[in-house]
């Protein structure tokens, strides 16, 4: 009795404490749009006075005044040019600005000055074969006036799903002078949607595909390789700053293509052990490994622009580091990056979601503020509008989090945004670190591998309580590390970190004495495997047994024929995929208690699995997948929940899977749903079980 | 059994009384002379070629010979004419050729007037316009009446395309109507402009009292010249066909590749009513067997299309015609009379493809009809089209343009294609990577729904009747008189797209430079956007001869003034009089070129496109 009533306080405690949110700090504001104008933003800049332009998908550019809606007051939209080929990039210099459409680097000018454009002027025109994937994005200019643009594959006509360059530079980003001519710069880019300065360097992100493990951040300087081979077909033109020859590539990494008149999809060939890109750059050193991954599911799923705080303190603590948006969650994470031994690195962290739409593009406004403009068409994201322009405003108040994870010859320096509660901070059990990589291979994406444990041995806090050094041990060199803080609290109002994962990508371990600090020793049942358990077993198991499924599990995706079900199934029910996060039926009918065989056919690009939740949990189960976090993909998105009545697996696009159950007993709707981080909101649909 | 055997024999018979009417129902409406034809007024006559002029009402030359049927009416001569044929269901085939302000109208078994006048340049076409159907007359007023959605009407003097097909209103025993005439689909020069118009009686002007199951075609003679050639047409019985004594066979333990199935016992079979996949429980893999007979009346040629999702074969009286393959194919089959025996293999293997069996067939008499059952084949999903109309100002809209061009079948997906509607009309093509006009069209601008839906392709599609000018460049420097016209500058030249500039009206000014010589090439509705006229200026310092290709056709005629007709396709008219173009045989077709003069001043060509 006693014990019950000090939980029951425990709980009001719990009630009382104000839990952190983003709204708390970093409100949303939405833009008014006049009715009509899809505005698909593409291209996102801010002009000398402070107004915003956007440039859409439609092939518009425009104008919006008095974005900041001050004495409350609406934004006023101008059009100042149309007409073009989807502009996917827009900027601003000396009086014009210039454009990225998919075959040409544009500039426009107002020479009669009515703020409309009324000459297009054609700066580069590049090569462009047609095909829907070929988008083409930036410029960013540097100080000097060149122009950085980038190009995405196509795919190829029998292996649909490899990534193609079919005319020069596809795949390639490209230096264009301010007297039009142009250079290749750099390729192995597969869709490298966002381009940036940072420091006055040139950075991309690319998203998770073919070759591709992860979204990333990667520095790149002139004659760079970055993994997606399909660019590297132009490398023997004498203009190519890239040396490296496919066949050379192949050589190392097993292309595994079709045999001719038979597509074959990599991932349905077999289970091939599969190295990380930088084991490939040891044999390869044309190949440039990103300055910092961003875990695929977890800080986003289709990685877009990136822009640098340079607000000096008007967005709030994170002066000089970058955030990154992402189209498919509708959210934006924050990079910090530094410099060892010339090589660039640093920590990402989940830093906003919530976005109305795609984040596909950001600028800063003249007071600090940042706008977000957005689209999802085609695509699909966790915000459900099609399109958007949002303002993403910081409110003065300081959020308690990490604000840098800086890498030390034996661990890491944590440094906060508010002073920390020394206890908890100094307590090694609150640091949990885990270090993990991908595969470099032709198949899309990758599950995350030699994940291994590393164990915090001594840490010490700063006397302002503003930082927190780790020792750690199993540091590995370019391995992502997983830095969860699970209890530790700020000094003032005992809060909890807001987002307490970082992702370090230790591409360099730097010099420097040890920390001299009593360590403790690892426990010797801990220190005998760094590996981890399968995600799936989570019921502890009799150690002399292998771990086999659950009795739950395995029901909830029979993938053979019941042996009972002896006239067969009483009925088949036939999924397959839209275009844009659709599963193509929105409404399954089934008897109540009947025999189904459900196939999901995933005839989409990318990976879905179909999940059939019980009545009332689909926002639920989504969301619990998405807490996955990397564990999800290796999890096939399914967290482990009463929600989840039957599921398929995770199946790779051009892949089916037929499961076999028994409707539910109770009539009523159900949900089907894909869990797959940010489509569980759109991919969707109803099971009505009948009497 | 007896039943069956009897049923059997009466169709026999059926197929043989139809036979022995011997009805030609695929032809060509003869032109060599009028015998195609019942008597008729002097204004009918044969020729072998017909020339409008542009610029004087109801004129057309003609020249001896034959293949043109041409209508010259005066004050005593002006009679309609009717066909010999007579027809019911009818698909149709015709060129017709209008003199400036004529008026003439195609009445379908006498009955049912499509209109044809010389509505080149209408903004707003009514019932009364090119391919209209004209009203009908109830108590003496106009009712009902169909305007084309588009008007795509060529110029006087060009030949315009109309493809027609029609059914014929349905009787009962006792002559009964039972259901209407029906206008099923009319292209105008290759543009759908009606679909699915039920015809409740005939329109003004009829011909014959009434309504009948078969009747002459009329044409309209007493309005004014007008002129026709190339009259196909395929004749249709009503009724349908029906697959009969249908067996499938499913097999579910199939290894990839080719199936063979043969002595394998099925995991199940049975009957089915209808051609059907949908009998197939199993999905991740199968190949399915359908057996059956079609009951063909009448003996000759059949077109089947197979439609599979996945692999398939059809196999018609003992013949493998479709060998084992992939997707939608057609073949044609020669069928004797009788139950013919049908076989369809539909072999699925990759079981994240939507199952999907169909198979459509025609025949003699017998109008291309699905014989499966409606599920049997999923329809794609339609999607809201999304259009790009000009408003008070020209819409530039840059995008793929997938050009094609039948007669020389040629096609590409231009990819830095510049699209211009004007608010009169006319739309146009640029090519930006080759300074060239490539396409004109009237009837609406584009169609941007294959790039703004979904993901889209990056592509548009003119919605209008669209005249392609050719995917090659337009200037040249050719090497000799016999030269061939190259496709691309080649690096001699250093060909750059510079851009465009916006005239205060909203229309393009494109600039290109040719080495350091800059040319500024403005294309501008003119006559009301009935054409469009085209300003090229070449700036000084190109130190070459460079050669201005304005046409390419089979045959270009001078008709004076700086007239030319290109196949009387469409019509190129020099804007200077200065200007001497010249045609050149190019092997067996001809080129009209223009040599252009850059040296210290430059020069500006200025030319018409008029169709």
């Amino acid at each position: 009795m006693k014990n019950l009533i000090i939980y029951f306080l425990l709980i009001l405690a719990c009630l009382n404490l104000h839990a952190q949110t983003e709204d708390d700090y970093y409100p949303i504001i939405t833009l008014p749009v006049p009715e009509g104008l899809v505005l698909e933003v593409g291209g996102l800049t801010t002009l000398p006075n402070g107004n915003i332009a956007a440039s859409t998908r439609h092939g518009e550019v425009w104008i919006v005044e008095n974005p900041y809606m001050e004495n409350q007051t609406q934004p006023y939209f101008r059009k100042f040019a149309s007409g073009m080929h989807e502009i996917l990039g827009l900027n601003w210099r000396d009086g014009s600005f210039y454009l990225a459409q998919r075959g040409e680097l544009t500039r426009l000018w107002d020479k009669n000055g009515d703020q409309e454009a009324d000459f297009y002027e054609s700066v580069y025109a590049w090569p462009v074969s047609g095909h829907y994937h070929e988008y083409s994005y930036g410029p960013v200019i540097t100080d000097e006036g060149y122009m950085f643009v980038s190009g995405n594959v196509a795919f190829g006509d029998q292996e649909w799903w490899r990534g193609e360059s079919r005319v020069p530079w596809r795949g390639w980003i490209m230096r264009i002078a301010p007297d039009g001519t142009m250079e290749p710069w750099a390729t192995g880019m597969r869709s490298p949607c966002g381009l940036g300065l940072i420091n006055g360097d040139l950075f991309y992100a690319d998203n998770q595909g073919d070759w591709m493990g992860s979204g990333a951040l990667i520095h790149i300087e002139k004659g760079d390789f970055t993994g997606h081979p399909a660019g590297l077909r132009w490398s023997q033109l004498p203009e190519s700053p890239v040396k490296l020859k496919t066949e050379e590539l192949y050589a190392v990494i097993d292309p595994r293509l079709s045999p001719p008149g038979q597509a074959i999809k990599p991932e349905n060939d077999d289970e091939r052990p599969a190295i990380p890109l930088f084991e490939a750059e040891k044999k390869l050193p044309a190949i440039k490994t990103p300055a910092v991954w961003l875990p695929h599911s977890v800080l986003g799923i289709s990685t877009s622009q990136m822009i640098t705080d340079q607000t000096g303190g008007a967005f709030g603590p994170f002066e000089g580091q970058i955030f990154i948006g992402d189209q498919g969650q509708s959210k934006i994470a924050r990079v910090f990056l530094e410099k060892i031994n010339g090589t660039y690195q640093g920590a990402a962290f989940a830093f906003r979601e919530g976005f109305q739409s795609g984040v596909l593009r950001m600028t800063w406004g003249h007071d600090g503020s940042l706008f977000v403009g957005q689209t999802n068409r085609g695509w699909g994201s966790t915000g459900p509008k099609p399109y958007g322009l949002q303002r993403l405003v910081w409110n003065g108040k300081t959020p308690f989090e990490m604000k840098a994870v800086r890498a030390m010859s034996d661990g890491f320096e944590i440094e906060f945004t508010q002073p920390v509660d020394k206890i908890t901070a100094a307590n090694p059990d609150n640091y949990k670190i885990t270090g993990f990589i991908y595969k470099y291979h032709p198949v899309y994406g990758s599950p995350v591998i030699n994940d291994e444990d590393c164990f915090v041995s001594g840490v010490q806090v700063s006397r302002d309580g503003m930082k927190a050094r780790l020792v750690v041990e199993n540091l590995r060199q370019n391995y992502i590390h997983e830095i969860t803080l699970t209890g530790v609290k700020s000094y003032y109002d005992g809060l909890s970190i807001l987002h307490p994962t970082a992702y370090y990508t230790l591409n360099q371990i730097p010099e420097g004495a040890p920390l001299n600090i009593p360590k403790r020793k690892k426990p010797v049942a801990e220190a005998m495997s760094h590996a981890h358990e399968t995600p799936v077993a989570e019921t502890p198991q009799p150690a002399a047994k292998p771990a086999p499924a659950t009795a739950s599990t395995a029901s909830k995706r029979q993938v053979k024929m019941p042996a009972g079900w002896t006239n067969g199934p009483e009925q088949t029910v036939q999924m397959g995929t839209l275009p844009g996060l659709k599963f193509d039926k929105t409404l399954v009918k089934v008897k109540a208690g009947s025999k189904i065989k459900w196939t999901f056919n995933n005839n989409d690009d990318m990976p879905h699995n179909c999940v059939i939740v019980q009545q009332g949990k689909a926002d639920e189960v989504g969301n619990l997948a998405i807490q996955l976090g990397l564990k999800g993909v290796n999890m096939g998105y399914i967290p482990v929940t009463s929600g989840i009545l039957f599921h398929t697996r995770l199946m790779q696009p051009g892949t089916s899977e037929s499961i076999y159950f028994q409707a539910p007993d109770k009539p009523g709707d159900y949900m089907y749903i894909c869990s797959v981080p940010g489509h569980a909101q759109l991919m969707r649909g109803v099971l009505r079980v009948t009497e | 059994m007896r039943i069956r055997l009897l049923l059997v024999a009466l169709a026999i018979l059926f197929s043989q009384s139809l036979q022995s009417q011997s009805i030609p129902f695929q032809g060509e409406i003869p032109l060599n002379d009028l015998s195609a034809f019942k008597a008729q007024a002097a204004n009918w006559q044969i020729a072998g070629d017909v020339t409008a002029d542009l610029g004087k009402n109801e004129v057309l030359k003609t020249s001896p010979g034959s293949g043109i049927l041409v209508n010259l009416p005066d004050d005593k001569n002006k009679s309609n004419v009717f066909s010999v044929l007579e027809h019911g269901d009818m698909d149709m085939d015709v060129e017709f050729l209008m003199a400036k302000h004529s008026n003439s109208g195609i009445y379908l078994q006498g009955r049912y007037e499509v209109q044809l006048l010389d509505s080149w340049g209408v903004r707003v076409p009514r019932y009364g316009d090119a391919g209209g159907i004209y009203q009908r007359s109830v108590d003496g007023k106009g009712v009902e009446g169909y305007a084309p959605r588009i008007n795509v009407a060529r110029a006087p003097g060009l030949w315009q395309k109309m493809h027609i097909e029609f059914q014929a209103p349905r009787f009962d025993a006792s002559g009964n109507k039972i259901s209407n005439a029906r206008i099923i689909r009319l292209d105008l020069n290759g543009v759908t402009i009606h679909e699915n118009l039920e015809l409740t009686g005939p329109t003004a002007g009829q011909a014959f009292p009434g309504e009948a199951a078969k009747a002459p075609l009329m044409i309209q003679g007493d309005h004014g010249p007008v002129a026709f050639r190339n009259f196909h047409y395929t004749l249709y019985e009503p009724g349908s066909l029906r697959l009969q004594n249908l067996k499938y066979e499913v097999f579910t333990d199939v290894p990839n590749g080719k199936p063979d199935i043969s002595g394998k016992k099925p995991s199940y079979s049975g009957t089915m009513e209808k051609l059907s996949q949908q009998v197939v429980s199993e999905n991740e893999k199968f190949v399915l067997k359908i057996t059956g007979t079609l009951p063909v009346t009448r003996p000759g040629n059949h077109d089947f299309h197979l439609m599979v999702q996945y692999l398939g074969q059809l196999t018609v009286n003992g013949k493998t015609i479709l060998p084992y393959g992939w997707g939608s194919r057609r073949v044609s089959a020669e069928l004797p009379a009788g139950n013919i025996p049908i076989e369809i293999i539909y072999h699925k293997e990759d079981s994240w493809y939507a199952s999907g069996l169909g198979l459509f067939v025609s025949g003699p008499g017998i109008r291309l009809q699905p014989l499966h059952a409606l599920g049997s084949m999923p329809v794609s999903n339609p999607v809201n089209p999304i259009t790009i109309t000009p408003g008070s100002k020209p819409e530039i809209t840059r995008c793929f343009i997938d050009y094609r061009d039948e007669k020389s079948n040629t096609s590409r997906r231009i990819v830095h294609a510049i699209s211009v509607g004007f608010p009169q009309g006319p739309a146009y093509t640029f090519d930006a990577d080759r300074g060239s006009l490539v396409q004109v069209w009237k009837g609406g601008f584009l169609d941007a729904t294959p790039m703004w839906n979904d993901r889209g392709d990056g592509s548009s599609r003119p919605t209008g009747s669209v005249l392609p000018l050719g995917d090659v460049v337009n200037m040249a420097l050719l090497t000799g008189e016999t030269a061939s016209w190259p496709a691309g500058f080649g690096d001699a030249l250093s060909y750059k797209f510079g851009g465009y500039g916006i005239e205060a009206d909203g229309s393009p000014v494109f600039s290109y430079t040719l080495g350091n010589t800059v040319i500024t090439d403005k294309i501008s509705p003119a006559d009301e956007g009935k054409y469009l006229t085209r300003e090229v200026s070449v700036g000084s310092g190109l130190n070459v001869n460079l050669q201005f290709r304005l046409a390419e056709g089979v045959k270009i005629e001078n008709l004076g003034n700086g007239l030319y007709s290109i196949d009387k396709t469409f019509y190129i008219r020099m804007e200077d009089k200065q200007a001497k173009p010249s045609v050149r045989n190019a092997g067996e077709r001809q080129e009209l070129l223009v040599p252009v003069v850059s040296g210290e001043k430059g020069e500006t060509l200025r030319y018409s496109i008029i169709w």
